[in-house]
């Protein structure tokens, strides 16, 4: 079993409704499979433009997650 | 005068770093909430030449957020408000106003005057804009942003550090309208975000501490939770933002230091060195330094077909200039290949000689 911790940051939190979530799974996913999961649950990701980080890194697409890894979903902000 | 005293006397900053402030050159993109802020805490610490951008007026809803505006300024051109307000706080620095939306057309030109952009505007577009023309100038650009009750703060283009893009890289099928939808916002956030903005650009003209470059800054003002986010460079985005002003390059004839000596024995050559520091002599060479904001002027009194050759600290400028003269019809410029220290280092080889 493998646990991951998902924050929501910014637009992407007005999505969501919830600043964090924890998912588990059976077995090793890679950061692409977590997203495709997650534009499954919440479909208005698909037209907004994000970052994910991995521990406080910025990770491409096909990093492989380990248990209990926190994953940040960073979209740039436009207000100032 | 005392009114920096109490800064001198940190011993990190002191008469040398007063003086530094003093020789900086900083552009403020956007006045909202964010560039009140940093524009405020910029010219009390003394910064000596701040460029304000911004064609907006002032509304009623401006005024529950940005600092340096009250009710009597609703109507007018926030630029020049801004330029009034802080010069009543420090009227020893000099303001330029922009009063223009920065674009395209009109970016690289405002931006060449300074050398740190501070992007406190509200809209992503102009932000990848910020961000490749700091790119084009080799200049840092100081980036935050808000949404709701939390800010992003981050320097971009530091050194050669890593850029707006490598961090949030540019979709083109999700391409972001230019306007944005307003969300709210409580003024004490640009505050905040601001300030830490003008801190940012503080450290880098003094070259103290540690600056936010190759991490994002996270912050929360509804419970204080602060956090950094790493993020490298990446080539590929550099790139995308290197090609943005690729016609300017194209345009423009290059010239070596050994070129330009073999040529000027022959032919009358003159040089235009139009870098803010060093006044240059070079014996056997007709050398005149020119202010950029004087080259319009000094241009009046050249022949249109007089070889000029033009120099410069960062080889941007002289870029800038050669196209600013190809429009007004002078016909054989060149830019130096090198940086004007490049000339007195030849110069000093040669003589050992």
């Amino acid at each position: 079993m493998m646990k991951l911790n998902v924050k929501y940051f910014g637009l992407i939190k007005d999505i969501t409704s919830v600043d964090n979530e924890e998912f588990e799974f059976s077995e090793i996913q890679k950061t692409n499979h977590l997203i495709e999961l997650l534009e499954q649950k919440y479909s208005a990701l698909k037209k907004v433009n994000y970052s994910i980080a991995v521990n406080h890194k910025i990770a491409n697409s096909d990093f492989v997650l380990k248990n209990n890894d926190e994953v940040a979903l960073l979209p740039p902000f436009s207000g100032g | 005068m005392r009114r920096y005293e109490n800064q001198i006397q940190l011993h990190e900053i002191g008469n040398v770093g007063q003086q530094k402030l003093t020789d900086a050159r900083v552009l403020v993109i956007g006045v909202g909430g964010l560039g009140c802020s940093v524009l405020q805490n910029l010219a009390i610490a003394g910064v000596g030449t701040i460029g304000i951008v911004d064609n907006d007026v002032i509304h009623e809803t401006n005024l529950n957020r940005q600092c340096l505006f009250s009710i009597d300024d609703i109507g007018k051109n926030k630029v020049n408000v801004a330029k009034e307000a802080v010069r009543k706080q420090n009227p020893l620095i000099e303001i330029i106003t922009h009063p223009i939306y920065f674009d395209d057309a009109n970016g690289l030109k405002v931006a060449s005057k300074y050398n740190i952009i501070v992007d406190c505007t509200d809209d992503i577009p102009t932000r990848y804009l910020i961000n490749d023309v700091s790119v084009y100038l080799e200049i840092p650009m100081i980036y935050a942003a808000l949404h709701k009750f939390e800010g992003q703060l981050s320097v971009f283009n530091y050194n050669g550090s890593a850029t707006y893009r490598c961090l949030f890289p540019e979709n083109d099928v999700l391409k972001v309208s230019k306007k944005c939808k307003d969300t709210g916002v409580l003024g004490v956030l640009p505050n905040v975000i601001g300030t830490l903005q003008a801190n940012e650009v503080l450290k880098i003209i003094l070259n103290i501490g540690e600056v936010s470059s190759d991490k994002l800054m996270l912050f929360n003002s509804l419970n204080n939770y602060f956090q950094s986010i790493e993020f490298k460079k990446d080539n590929k985005n550099i790139q995308i933002a290197k090609k943005r002003f690729k016609s300017v390059q194209n345009t423009s004839k290059s010239i070596s230091v050994e070129q330009l000596f073999y040529r000027s024995i022959n032919e009358e050559i003159l040089l235009i060195n139009i870098s803010d520091i060093d006044e240059i002599i070079v014996e056997d060479l007709q050398i005149v330094n020119v202010n950029l904001n004087e080259l319009e002027k000094f241009m009046l009194h050249v022949a249109k077909d007089q070889n000029i050759v033009f120099v410069c600290e960062q080889g941007v400028k002289s870029k800038l200039a050669v196209d600013f003269f190809t429009k007004k019809g002078f016909t054989n410029l060149y830019f130096l290949e090198e940086r004007i220290s490049e000339i007195n280092n030849r110069l000093i080889e040669s003589g050992k000689e």
